[in-house]
């Protein structure tokens, strides 16, 4: 039972250090998790842009007049499928074939090239299935004489992004249950150097929830740290890599940084929490041999 | 004397440990006030009776009155108040090595749910006095002793006026005469009417201060008078 000074040093440093192993080891596996996070999200958006990039092009009837024209451009606009529209005239389309193939069609008495719609539609209708709908849908409307997407392309495009996703998602899995596993460990070793300081408390009288609540604090505040210090880092590393490539500019989203840190926050906070309880819940219901094993 | 209701109870109980017997139809009693004894080789069951009474360990047969409490079955919401009764000491028990003397006994008293501080800080002047530590209030536990920081766990133990002390060898890690000390301690607590178990091998004490001895052997629990006791030589 004896303590003597160099015991108690020990034990302080060891109670500060062991402190901070949990706040370190939390906020690797948070940096880890935010960072995962952070590409997952970024990889959405670039999945969005490249969708979105993705035409359809509705063939016109060009002796339709320039008010009729107006009206359809109008209408498709009007769509819930339509993220933006371009009017491609006759001769527009014969300076695109030419760009394309090098073939002069200026040569020819007449431009045999329709006039056209160009839709880019919203990712979530990017599906050949969605799309075939869509080119129902228009068929049908007069002034059309006929609507052409790339249904090889598309269905490629998307099942490259299923594969990847489900691959994302076994990671983010992989990645959860190790930091739930390394988490709960770091802080159940923390709290195991207050085993006996618990049973004792036990021995003398204090209820369960008396000695649980600094573990609790303790747990919440290794959380919150942690998570804080990751996010922060999640996010300078975020911006200058923004920084060193422009082209993923186009993809930066202040609202995913933002629901990045909450995750971090409220996903440490919490692991902290049950970790702790876990483990304290451990201890409480141990038998007094068990401490020394 | 001894009109009231025994502050333990204990009839045909049994106790096993993974199975194992390690006391089998054990009764006895200890009365309000009560000095006793319980002796045993290593490995004999002494700890295991004292367990046993504070709700470590619950017997597999029989009944245990403590204070008022049925051991047997008492719910584990209901432990912490049926230790506040009880005082207990050991070896191990672990004082909080970063408060002083008094912080530590403030802090048993905090989580036995006082909450006033004027009679915290009595209390602890009251308990400090019984144990001769008045002067380390303010020491920390790697300021002094192992006999000191025994008494300590002693004074701990007093804060919520136990009808009990149960000690388990606790002057097992320090000197002769240290250890008389703290026999004294538990002696002058029990003068003051507060029954005390004590768990000890120390033979000599049994020899200087005869009370009622319960010893653990070969399974069972025999009962020796005080009487007995103080013929009984020991060498």
């Amino acid at each position: 039972m004896t303590v003597s000074k160099s015991e108690v040093g020990l034990n302080m440093r060891r109670m500060r250090s062991a402190f901070l192993t949990a706040v370190l080891s939390i906020g690797m596996v948070m940096f880890l998790l935010g960072g995962f996070l952070m590409i997952i999200l970024h990889a959405k958006a670039f999945v969005k842009v490249l969708k979105e990039r993705i035409e359809i092009q509705v063939f016109i009837n060009d002796e339709m007049n320039a008010e009729t024209k107006r009206e359809l451009r109008l209408w498709i606009d009007k769509q819930p499928y339509t993220k933006s529209a371009r009017y491609i005239s006759k001769q527009e389309a014969a300076e695109i074939f030419t760009k394309r193939t090098g073939e002069d069609l200026s040569i020819l008495d007449n431009n045999p090239l329709d006039a056209s719609i160009n839709i880019r539609l919203k990712s979530e209708y990017v599906e050949a299935s969605k799309i075939a709908k869509i080119k129902q849908e228009l068929a049908g409307k007069e002034g059309i004489v006929d609507v052409s997407f790339d249904e090889k392309t598309i269905n490629r495009v998307n099942s490259n992004i299923n594969k990847l996703w489900l691959i994302g998602s076994g990671l983010t899995l992989i990645i959860v249950l190790v930091s739930l596993f390394l988490t709960f460990n770091t802080i159940k070793l923390s709290i195991y150097a207050k085993r006996f300081v618990i049973r004792s408390m036990q021995l003398i009288g204090a209820t369960d929830s008396f000695i649980r609540k600094p573990f609790l604090i303790q747990g919440i505040l290794q959380g919150l740290i942690a998570s804080l210090i990751a996010g922060i880092l999640v996010m300078i590393l975020t911006y200058s890599i923004i920084n060193r490539i422009p082209e993923l500019s186009i993809i930066q989203s202040t609202s995913d940084i933002i629901l990045t840190l909450i995750v971090l926050l409220v996903f440490g906070t919490t692991l902290g929490l049950s970790g702790s309880l876990w483990a304290i819940s451990k201890y409480l219901n141990s038998n007094l041999d068990n401490l020394y094993t | 004397m001894f009109s009231e209701e025994p502050v333990v109870q204990v009839q045909q109980a049994s106790i096993e440990i993974k199975g194992r017997n390690i006391l089998k139809d054990i009764s006895f009693t200890v009365q309000k006030g009560e000095f006793c004894y319980v002796i045993g080789r290593t490995g004999s069951g002494k700890s295991s009776v004292l367990k046993m009474l504070y709700g470590e360990l619950t017997p597999v047969r029989g009944e245990v009155k403590v204070a008022g409490y049925d051991v047997k079955n008492i719910k584990k919401s209901e432990l912490p108040y049926l230790r506040r009764k009880l005082g207990i000491v050991f070896q191990d028990f672990q004082l909080l090595p970063d408060r002083n003397v008094s912080e530590n006994i403030e802090f048993a008293l905090r989580a036995t749910g006082w909450t006033d501080t004027i009679k915290i800080k009595n209390k602890i002047s009251e308990v400090l006095m019984m144990v001769g530590l008045s002067a380390r209030a303010l020491s920390y536990p790697h300021e002094i002793s192992g006999g000191e920081q025994q008494r300590v766990v002693i004074a701990r133990a007093l804060i919520n006026d136990p009808v009990l002390i149960i000690a388990d060898e606790p002057t097992g890690n320090l000197d002769p005469e240290v250890s008389k000390e703290i026999i004294q301690i538990l002696l002058n607590i029990h003068k003051m009417g507060t029954a005390v178990i004590l768990a000890t091998h120390d033979y000599s004490i049994l020899k200087r201060n005869p009370f009622k001895t319960l010893e653990c052997r070969m399974g069972e629990l025999l009962q020796h008078s005080q009487s007995y006791i103080a013929q009984k030589s020991w060498d």
